[in-house]
């Protein structure tokens, strides 16, 4: 893990360097280019997720948590850490109205993927209080 | 995903760049536009393949 941050950081820089090179002459690639290392950068980082993702299921299922529960928030994280990423993404290419229907169109897609959770607490709720 | 996919891209952007500027010089404006865009076509469709491979991965890894 240690070795491939050490790399990651280093293929980042380089990166960054070679945009800012592009930038001045073809400021399209430079956007190109940041996404091409950002999306390897996410691709090596995703190993180690998924260890984290078979915690989270493992303590859930210890602790006698349904895993329909912990679906819908896994979702609602992805789609969070996806929306964020790509309104940077457009607020680099200086699209900063894009980057606002970026962030408005995540919201939404958060709350209804954590819409079932919510059912499910309704549910609870009128079950406890009748 | 390889790290050469990205020094490919920075290849293919430097070589836009250069071609961009010697037809802008030569005074056709349009010719250089038309290879700006050629080049990000190429450059899109490569990145395509790799953007689809991670959420891919992502899908199957936390069986969304």
């Amino acid at each position: 893990m240690m070795e491939w941050m050490i790399r990651a950081a280093v293929v980042a820089v380089v990166a960054a360097l070679l945009a800012s090179v592009l930038r001045q002459s073809v400021p399209q690639f430079a956007l190109v280019l940041t996404l091409t290392a950002g999306v390897w950068l996410l691709a090596g980082a995703v190993d180690s997720l998924g260890a984290v993702v078979e915690l989270i299921n493992r303590l859930s299922s210890i602790a006698g948590v349904e895993p329909q529960v912990i679906q819908p928030v896994l979702k609602t994280a992805a789609i969070a850490v996806l929306a964020r990423l790509t309104s940077e993404m457009c607020r680099g290419a200086g699209e900063q109205g894009l980057a606002a229907f970026v962030d408005t169109a995540g919201t939404l897609a958060a709350l209804g993927a954590a819409l079932p959770l919510l059912e499910g607490v309704a549910e609870l709720m009128a079950v406890m209080l009748t | 995903m390889d790290v050469d996919l990205i020094f490919k891209i920075a290849a293919i952007g430097i070589l836009v760049a250069v071609l961009n500027q010697v037809l802008i010089r030569a005074g056709r404006d349009e010719q250089a536009m038309m290879t700006t865009l050629a080049g990000l076509v190429v450059v899109l469709m490569m990145v395509v393949q790799e953007i689809a491979a991670l959420f891919d991965l992502v899908k199957n890894l936390f069986q969304l």
